[in-house]
């Protein structure tokens, strides 16, 4: 695995000003994406996900949001500080973005053809031509059939999935080292999902661009992340491996997390929900922002912001009682053996 | 070439091939009253290209011996008062009316898209925009035509700008509202997430989305046009006294209007088939074209 990486966010904060004052919806994010890797970014709606995303796209409003951070380094630039020039050179070209709902992405008055080719056109000094042969040769990259016609048809003349699939060709368009998929199938039915998600997997081992993919499934963290980012209330709640989350969660909230996700194997058992809600951005708890939904808050859990605690490697959590937490994860496994 | 193609096709060159798409020309045909709003729109178009064709003799000849003929086989409409065939009249009039109503409409189409389109997306200059333009609607549209007319002169060139000027800030006013609602749709996001620049996205994502609306109007918008340039003839504020125009043609019929009423009638008649035409066919485009209206039939 490399050691250097191709996303470094560090301290991102996001606020949103507007008539009611101010929101931080993204307090002191950081994490890191190396080359090649799958990042899986989790949390509920509302905990700051999409908005990590589109902040550093640095396609948040600039009327209302206001982004600082530390650093956000994508490829030796940084993505704070960066111009608007620049960033729309780094757009579409060195990082692709799919979005959430395949029905409104698409642009309903032009051919697929020509929004797939945009990007290509906008980045890459290449005749039409050309352009629409390798917009050809990406809509069959995606598993579209008879890719030629599709050209030329209007996104209402496709289904869900298949619109989906073009997003997907068109941030593949320009082959970005860095792919932001905001939750790209949710909108979709299930087998489709699986299906989408098994393309992107395929397309990543082949280009190896390293991917954030957004989501609020632990099933599709648990099929295609490398990493795991568990966000909740616009904070980092835990971070580390997969496996290693999967097997030992440091945080209540990443439990909780997991205990609501069905097994298909073993025995059904009755799904466990979180109590309670996200606390609103406008009167957020003084402490720790699980502990009011937290079933093993502590009265100090409520003082302060719990420090992120460093677990086995890279694994980390901000919470004080995640010791604790892996201890008596680990246990269970061995009393199997 | 309609009056309703003329209207579209100079605001967007493939408007009528790229966006209605056949399921909305074929609902438009079936559509009642825009089809009587079409044919009339028709009618009348054929009329004024066909004027020099069509009319028996030059519309400013005057014959002293044939005053006031009414309506006959010799004379369609009859003559006016200094015996100008009034049939000859109310077709170049149609020529003048619609010259002066596509005029203002072509004004409004690059202005108030324009306008409507800077103030919509650029949300800093929305405030001083759309300021300006609700100083100028704050006045009754006439009346600030019938000003602007005064302070520069009378001629139909006079009308069509000034009556440009009334109308541009509700087109405007139009396109913005469609512009802001389009920009917050994803795709827009998808195109910045692309790399596309402001003026790339607005012109190729969001505007070919403000059309419908953009037709609609432009559409009450000739039929305006057509009737306030009547108004401003009428008060001698627009065509040329020896002009045939329907406005000036009412006014002169004006004195005469108990002995001879087709002097007024006649050009009133023209005026209305325009406007009713031209408001027929808006109302069909809005039925069809406006999802907002779509949703409630």
């Amino acid at each position: 695995m490399q050691t250097e990486p191709i996303l470094r966010v560090e301290g991102l904060r996001t606020t949103f000003s507007g008539d009611e004052g101010t929101a931080v919806a993204v307090d002191d994010v950081s994490f890191d994406v190396n080359a090649g890797e799958i990042v899986g970014l989790i949390g509920e709606s509302g905990s700051g996900k999409s908005v990590t995303a589109l902040a550093i796209m640095g396609l948040l409003p600039k009327d209302t949001a206001r982004v600082t951070a530390e650093r956000i380094l994508f490829d030796g630039h940084d993505l704070v500080r960066a111009s608007e020039r620049e960033m729309r050179r780094l757009r579409g070209r060195a990082i692709g973005m799919i979005f959430q709902e395949p029905m409104s992405s698409l642009n309903p008055v032009l051919k697929i053809g020509d929004q797939l080719i945009e990007p290509i056109r906008i980045h890459e000094r290449i005749s039409h031509r050309a352009a629409f042969d390798r917009g050809v040769e990406l809509l069959s990259k995606v598993g579209i059939p008879s890719p030629i016609q599709r050209m030329n048809d209007y996104p209402h003349q496709l289904s869900g999935g298949m619109r989906q699939r073009v997003m997907i060709a068109i941030a593949l368009s320009c082959s970005p080292k860095l792919l932001l998929a905001d939750e790209p199938t949710t909108a979709l039915d299930v087998t489709i999902q699986a299906q989408l998600l098994d393309l992107l997997l395929e397309i990543q081992s082949e280009t190896k661009m390293a991917i954030v993919l957004i989501t609020h499934s632990m099933g599709v963290i648990a099929e295609c992340a490398d990493k795991v980012v568990v966000m909740y209330s616009g904070r980092i709640a835990e971070q580390g491996p997969v496996t290693e989350i999967f097997d030992r969660p440091g945080h209540p909230y990443t439990k909780g997390l997991m205990q609501c996700t069905p097994e298909l194997t073993g025995n059904p058992r009755r799904l466990t929900t979180i109590p309670g809600s996200l606390p609103s951005l406008s009167a957020l708890p003084p402490g720790c922002r699980f502990a009011p939904r937290c079933g093993l808050a502590l009265p100090t859990c409520e003082a302060g912001r719990p420090p992120m605690i460093g677990l086995r490697g890279t694994h980390a959590s901000a919470c004080i009682r995640a010791d604790e937490l892996v201890a008596a994860a680990a246990q269970p496994e061995e009393a199997d053996a | 070439m309609t009056s309703l193609e003329m209207n579209d096709t100079r605001s967007e060159p493939s408007f009528l091939r790229r966006f209605m798409g056949g399921r909305r020309v074929r609902r438009l045909l079936r559509h009642r009253s825009f089809m009587i709003g079409l044919w009339l729109c028709l009618f009348v178009t054929v009329i004024a290209v066909l004027a020099p064709v069509l009319s028996p003799v030059d519309p400013n000849k005057m014959a002293i011996r044939s005053r006031f003929q009414p309506p006959s086989l010799d004379f369609l409409l009859g003559t006016d008062n200094l015996g100008r065939d009034l049939f000859s009249r109310v077709a170049w009039g149609a020529r003048l009316s619609l010259a002066i109503g596509l005029g203002v409409v072509l004004l409004n189409a690059v202005f108030g898209v324009l306008l409507g389109a800077l103030a919509g997306y650029f949300r800093r200059l929305d405030g001083i925009l759309m300021r300006l333009s609700d100083a100028l609607m704050a006045f009754p549209s006439v009346l600030l035509a019938i000003g602007i007319a005064a302070a520069m002169g009378a001629s139909a060139m006079t009308a069509v700008i000034s009556l440009a000027v009334v109308y541009i800030p509700r087109t405007a006013r139009i396109l913005r509202a469609s512009v802001m609602q389009v920009t917050e749709l994803e795709f827009v996001n998808a195109a910045r997430a692309a790399g596309a620049g402001d003026l790339h996205i607005l012109r190729r994502h969001i505007l070919p989305n403000c059309m419908a609306p953009l037709v609609v109007q432009l559409s009450f918008v000739f039929a305006y046009a057509i009737l306030s340039e009547a108004v401003l003839s009428f008060l001698g504020l627009g065509a040329a006294p020896t002009d045939p125009s329907w406005g000036i043609m009412i006014s002169e019929g004006r004195s005469y209007i108990r002995e001879a009423p087709w002097m007024t009638v006649i050009p009133g008649m023209a005026i209305a088939i325009t406007v009713l035409g031209l408001n027929l066919l808006g109302d069909g485009l809005r039925d069809v074209l406006d999802p907002r209206v779509k949703m409630e039939h």
